[in-house]
């Protein structure tokens, strides 16, 4: 009986690390190259896999409101060009009034020609910036932000509010959007515009990071953040988890980061890693921690994030190796090129949305009013602050 | 519900962004170049330019004088001169800074080499003396005389040695009051060297080429045909006089340095005559091709999302 309820009761889903690898993998190629034709396949594979595999949690409407981010952020990547970005050479397409400055101030302008090169590049920037969001917002849509923190390394349990916080804020936000508004429209108050936002934002924001702070204290009850055994071995154990942490970011900050002397960021995010897996082994031998229904890596997952590497690895390498057509050619204008390597690697990214289990798919089939199961519990569980608040 | 509306409306949106596209696509990026033809007025001013290729340099000291729209940046006027003289224009980094003229130097922009840098140093000669220059080139002066110096390397100010010509504006461009009245150069026959000018122009350059290339091609024959129009005015002195002061894109000054190599200008051209039409134009193809694949993966998405919200 509980076998059975183990294996059918449950829906099919992927491991959320796998997600999160795989959205991670699209975000460094996207960092590797500056041509649109590129950044938007990206784009639409992202979507497409979100689409073909979203579970219909609250959470999984993240891509959208990624979306949308990444749409401001590149009209105001192109405003800021227009007004006060550097004054790139080129095709004047129309000069807007100049503010004179000192020279001292040689490095800034107001104001100018604005060229069509200027454009093209601010559009790329913003859209480079864009794709990332756009992957971060797939990982919230398709990875369960409760099934990732049971995935916590034992070591990172020490730091579990501010982790919590930091993992399930932007999926808590969504779906206190979702309940604002809707409570909201109920009233007869505007949701959209001005006023809309207006009357949003502050509960919005006041009800992603109570509930996560809520999820925090919630896990720190149930005993996650517990200090016992020898003290001194677990704080050593604690500094070195968080050296390491700190290391790995500045690592992987100077390797994406191509002005960054790369003969300082490799040897930093390698003592990085050691330092992180020798206090992960050293804190998670301390504690012993039964897990229920663990998520299990499997063969799918693996393969998701391997067709995560793959567009990863084909992206790094073809800026490597200055293969033409990874860059936007402005001087002289010229249509982007399409790496044909490039772009199979990056349909190698679609794999997910075949190989991942479907999420929505009826784990018993003989289920003749899925409407009630169609809910997950989590939707249902937890304070409506959002309504009270609006 | 409202989210099927939605979608109903962004159809349309994306299908007409998507026609738009389609309708520039062919015309290539100089669609947009018409918006600029438009904008700018008729009134030409000459801008005198001194390129030094740096000591050593097989390409020496080139001195000219070039017409364009007085709306044009220097840049853009640099580019005119540099087409002019036949060389392949100048490249830019994505910070505006320029890398090279003439395809010198062939790689690497701003590259710091024992605390000096390998660049083009930019200059303003419009006082008689080179004045190095710390801001970019984007305004054009009257009786401009523009200098640009390779550096390889130098100092990144003023100590920098300035283009090794005098900055003479009237010496070269001597007839830059009547500018609309300079026909000597292409009317009169005797000056070889303006013939490049005019020859790629008229040649048959591809108008499908490189933008910046077509939008010079079009500025300079504008000129230089409506001069030989009104060519019947100009007194004959001019036309002897010119050639020998005013060629354009002549090995200036061969007494400045005897280690110049002294490689006529009409051989310059000619060369890279050829690699101006060998250039290739950029095709469209790549990019209709990987837009019509983000567009399947869109509607599928989008067909997908639908689907999903109908199936419970």
């Amino acid at each position: 009986m509980i076998r059975a309820g183990a294996t059918t009761g449950r829906r099919a889903t992927l491991h959320p690390v796998a997600w999160w690898l795989w959205a991670a993998a699209l975000a460094v190629a996207a960092s590797r190259t500056t041509n649109p034709v590129l950044l938007a396949l990206l784009a639409g594979v992202v979507a497409f896999v979100v689409a073909a595999r979203r579970s219909d949690a609250p959470w999984s409407r993240s891509l959208v409101v990624f979306f949308r981010l990444g749409l401001i952020v590149i009209a105001l990547r192109v405003v800021l060009q227009v007004v006060f970005g550097n004054r790139l050479p080129g095709h004047v397409l129309f000069t807007l009034p100049e503010v004179p400055l000192p020279s001292w101030a040689a490095g800034v302008s107001i104001g100018g020609p604005v060229t069509a090169e200027a454009l093209l590049q601010a559009t790329v920037d913003g859209m480079r910036l864009a794709v990332i969001l756009l992957c971060f917002g797939a990982a919230n849509s398709l990875a369960s932000p409760y099934r990732l923190l049971r995935c916590l390394p034992a070591v990172l349990y020490e730091a579990g509010v501010a982790v919590t916080v930091a993992l399930t804020f932007a999926p808590e936000l969504v779906t206190s959007i979702a309940r604002t508004r809707e409570a909201r429209r109920l009233r007869g108050r505007p949701v959209r515009g001005i006023a809309g936002l207006h009357g949003l934002a502050v509960p919005v924001l006041e009800s992603a990071l109570d509930r996560s702070l809520q999820l925090a204290a919630s896990m720190d009850a149930r005993g996650y953040g517990r200090r016992a055994g020898s003290l001194t071995r677990r704080r050593q154990a604690t500094a070195a988890t968080a050296v390491g942490l700190l290391a790995v970011v500045a690592g992987v900050f100077g390797v994406l980061d191509q002005s960054f002397a790369k003969g300082v960021a490799l040897p930093v995010l390698c003592i990085g890693a050691v330092l992180l897996g020798t206090g992960m082994a050293f804190g998670g031998a301390r504690s012993v921690r039964t897990r229920y229904r663990p998520d299990r890596w499997g063969v799918r997952a693996t393969v998701v994030t391997a067709s995560g590497a793959v567009v990863a690895c084909a992206f790094v390498a073809a800026n490597a190796l200055g293969v033409a057509g990874m860059s936007l050619e402005l001087y002289p204008l010229s249509f982007p090129g399409l790496p044909l390597a490039v772009l199979a690697a990056t349909l190698v990214g679609l794999l997910p949305a075949v190989v991942a289990p479907n999420p929505l798919a009826r784990p018993v089939p003989v289920s003749s009013a899925p409407t009630v199961g169609m809910v997950p519990p989590v939707a249902s569980v937890g304070p409506q602050a959002g309504e009270t608040a609006a | 519900m409202t989210l099927e509306v939605q979608w109903r409306r962004a159809v349309p949106l994306a299908l007409l962004l998507g026609a738009g596209a389609a309708a520039i696509a062919p015309a290539g990026p100089d669609a947009l170049l018409a918006v600029k033809a438009a904008a700018a007025d008729s009134t030409e001013v000459a801008v005198a330019f001194v390129v030094d290729f740096g000591t050593g340099s097989a390409q020496g000291v080139l001195e000219g004088c070039v017409k364009v729209p007085s709306s044009d940046t220097g840049y853009d006027a640099l580019a005119a001169f540099v087409q002019q003289a036949g060389l392949s224009e100048p490249s830019y980094n994505s910070a505006g800074l320029l890398c090279s003229i003439g395809g010198v130097p062939s790689s690497g922009c701003g590259v710091a080499s024992n605390g000096e840098y390998i660049f083009w140093s930019y200059w303003h000669g419009t006082t008689g003396t080179w004045q190095y220059s710390s801001t970019g080139a984007f305004s054009l002066a009257t009786n401009d005389v523009e200098g640009w110096r390779f550096q390889n390397p130098g100092p990144d100010n003023a100590t920098a040695p300035p283009p090794g010509a005098t900055p003479n504006y009237a010496s070269i461009c001597p007839a830059a009051d009547q500018p609309t009245t300079t026909p000597t150069t292409t009317g009169a026959a005797p000056a070889p060297v303006a013939a490049p000018g005019g020859a790629t122009a008229s040649g048959g350059v591809p108008a499908g080429g490189a933008a910046a290339s077509a939008h010079t091609a079009t500025t300079s024959p504008a000129s230089g045909g409506s001069a030989a129009g009104a060519t019947t005015s100009t007194p004959a002195t001019t036309a002897t006089t010119s050639p020998t002061s005013g060629a354009h894109a002549s090995v200036g000054s061969a007494a400045s340095k005897a280690a110049d190599p002294k490689t006529p200008a009409v051989h310059h051209v000619t060369e890279s005559l050829g690699a101006t039409k060998a250039a290739p134009s950029s095709s469209a193809v790549p990019l209709i091709v990987g837009g019509a694949i983000v567009v399947l993966l869109g509607a599928g998405a989008a067909v997908l999302w639908r689907r999903r919200l109908r199936s419970p």
